[in-house]
């Protein structure tokens, strides 16, 4: 086309043409089940090799989000492109991803050798480039010499790499994983999380992860998309989000955010009216005589109680004109506070995160 | 002495009731005497006269093909069926066309049979091999239904067909690799089940078949016109022989695959 234009003399060359569209973009997507709207025009657009984290808690639209993706809904409206392609009406057999499901689904009547290579065998490879991808595909799981057994005799771990080997094995610009460690231990889902990351890296396949588990997306994701209510609250890198939150529904998912009341805001001497302020509980020193420079907001508290952590003390804390919710900060693990101890929390003005009241639909 | 368990000898009793007509029954298919009435001896003669009965021979060939074809018509309806009312997305009226379906359980036979026997009539279809095994098949099809459908549901919610069709798989290869394959054992387990009840069925046959189409148990009502031979015990030995050999097969294909 560009060509065709430079021929035809036209030589102003519009180069976002020339630039290879995004892996995957979805635009205003919206659905309905019944009357409720599980998804509320959203849009996004993931790169090349991106791993990127669908964070929510359940029933805010994540999974029917991933669902669309992978053909097995049709959005009521809004778009879907692949590398360009507009592949919203194309079924799953025809999208170039693939899916690794919560539980698995494993297909119980072949061994681990013939699940892995079902796409191969349907895409009717021959029968040694099949062995060849279905055996490289097993090592990179770890699971080379598991080729003959049954999955039915499996572990979960073992399970879940199967599922993950046979996703891999055709090669897809795009893995969605559902969930997919919502079976697991918890040393056993740390492990994977690595692992996972870290074949990703060497594969260079876009993941997209759907998860409630906060630090699973804080420790694999290159950004991290916050769902709630249908929408996309914030999109952004780890940092970003755990640093900036933009709502309160962000800051208090994606770790502990102390909600600044409307008193406390006031006598702070923070922002307008009704502004809305958070402080992390590591960003908060729990003093008994803070020295409270300009830089600084203090707030007069009183303990309720602490509780030990390992490498930090909790400190439970009900501050001055606050709304009756407690508030909590770290302390190290050796200082100690009693219930009832008047205390200054001090926090550096730079540290006070500030939020949005409400998010406009289409950010 | 231990003390006989009440509950033993109730369910003795129970156990022969049901089982001890069949034991007199085979005991008397070696029964030398012409009529069943007295016993005089053993003799195998009798088996050896049913394998020479042609007319015999020509009931059971009948039957076993109307039995065959049946099984095979209801199976495969019965897997669509199945498929339609378990897998599917719920479709109006659903719990209405599961309900039309096993209406032939609890409606009487012989309603059945008049009523299939009437339609063919009236519709000029003629009395044979092909009615006979239709109106099987439509007889067994709430047996091949349910024994289909509870594996089908068993299947549903673990979305192997999805992982399937995310794998590259058409939705008919995803449910011909996977549903299908997984429901075999039911499927063939339904298939069996229909045979069974079509080869022993006497009252929708008795109505339906035609002039020279007769099936064993309207043959055995017969023969039975002038008295209960040895004969008719002995084809009655070998009946429930295959039977059991039939509950046993379908025993361990279920097993196997469970």
């Amino acid at each position: 086309m560009i060509i065709n234009e430079m021929e035809k003399g036209n030589l102003e060359i519009d180069f976002s043409r020339t630039s290879a569209p995004p892996l995957l973009r979805i635009e205003n997507i919206v659905k309905r089940f019944a009357s409720t709207r599980i998804l509320n025009q959203v849009s996004l657009t993931i790169e090349k090799g991106e791993f990127v984290t669908f964070l929510g808690p359940s029933g805010v639209g994540k999974t029917t989000a991933l669902r669309i993706i992978a053909g097995f809904e049709k959005p009521d409206s809004g778009r879907v492109y692949l590398s360009g392609e507009d592949v919203t009406d194309l079924p799953p057999y025809r999208r170039n991803l693939h899916t690794v499901f919560q539980h698995y689904a494993l297909f119980p009547h072949y061994d681990v050798f013939k699940n892995v290579a079902f796409s191969l065998e349907l895409k009717k490879f021959p029968k040694d480039e099949i062995r060849k991808r279905t055996l490289e595909a097993l090592e990179l799981v770890q699971l080379l010499g598991f080729e003959r057994r049954k999955t039915g005799e499996l572990s979960g771990g073992q399970m879940q790499r199967v599922a993950l080997a046979r996703a891999l094995v055709g090669r897809p610009a795009l893995l969605l994983l559902d969930e997919p460690m919502g079976a697991l231990d918890f040393k056993l889902r740390k492990m994977m999380q690595i692992e996972l990351k870290n074949i990703q890296k060497k594969l260079g396949i876009s993941f997209i992860y759907v998860t409630h588990d906060q630090d699973e997306a804080l420790t694999m994701s290159d950004r991290i998309a916050v769902f709630n209510n249908g929408r996309i609250e914030q999109l952004g890198t780890p940092q970003e989000i755990y640093d900036r939150p933009r709502t309160a529904f962000v800051a208090e998912f994606v770790g502990t955010a102390n909600i600044f009341s409307e008193k406390i805001r006031a006598a702070a001497g923070l922002g307008s009216e009704n502004a809305l302020f958070a402080a992390r509980p590591e960003k908060i020193l729990v003093h008994k005589n803070p020295v409270c420079s300009p830089q600084t907001v203090c707030i007069p508290s009183i303990v309720i109680d602490t509780a030990y952590a390992g490498s930090v003390r909790q400190v439970f804390f009900n501050p001055e004109n606050g709304n009756g919710k407690a508030w909590v900060a770290y302390a190290g693990n050796s200082d100690s506070f009693s219930p009832g101890d008047k205390v200054w929390a001090k926090i550096k003005v730079e540290n006070v995160i500030s939020l949005c009241q409400k998010i406009e639909v289409n950010q | 002495m231990k003390k006989p368990n009440p509950l033993a000898i109730y369910a003795s009793v129970i156990y022969g009731f049901l089982y001890l007509p069949l034991a007199v029954m085979f005991v008397f298919s070696f029964d030398k005497a012409p009529r069943n009435i007295v016993w005089t001896g053993w003799t195998g003669e009798w088996y050896l006269h049913l394998f020479h009965d042609a007319a015999l021979w020509k009931s059971f060939l009948t039957s076993l093909g109307v039995a065959i074809t049946a099984a095979a018509i209801s199976s495969l309806i019965g897997v669509f069926a199945a498929y339609a009312l378990a897998v599917r997305p719920r479709f109006k009226g659903r719990g209405a066309y599961s309900a039309l379906i096993n209406l032939p359980l609890i409606m009487p036979e012989i309603v059945m049979g008049v009523g299939i026997l009437i339609f063919f009539v009236k519709a000029r279809v003629p009395l044979g091999f092909w009615s006979l095994s239709s109106a099987h098949a439509m007889i067994t099809l709430p047996y091949t239904v349910s024994l289909i459908r509870a594996r089908f549901l068993s299947l549903r919610d673990s979305q192997m067909e999805e992982a399937a069709q995310d794998l590259g798989a058409t939705p008919w290869q995803a449910f011909v690799k996977i549903t299908l394959s997984l429901a075999k054992p039911a499927i063939l387990g339904g298939a069996l089940l229909a045979f069974t009840i079509s080869f022993e069925d006497f009252t929708t046959s008795f109505f339906i078949s035609g002039i020279g189409i007769t099936t064993l148990p309207v043959k055995i009502y017969s023969m039975m016109k002038f008295g209960v031979t040895p004969e008719i015990n002995a084809l009655s030995s070998i009946l429930l022989g295959l039977t059991i050999a039939a509950l046993i097969f379908d025993r361990i294909l279920l097993r196997e695959k469970s």
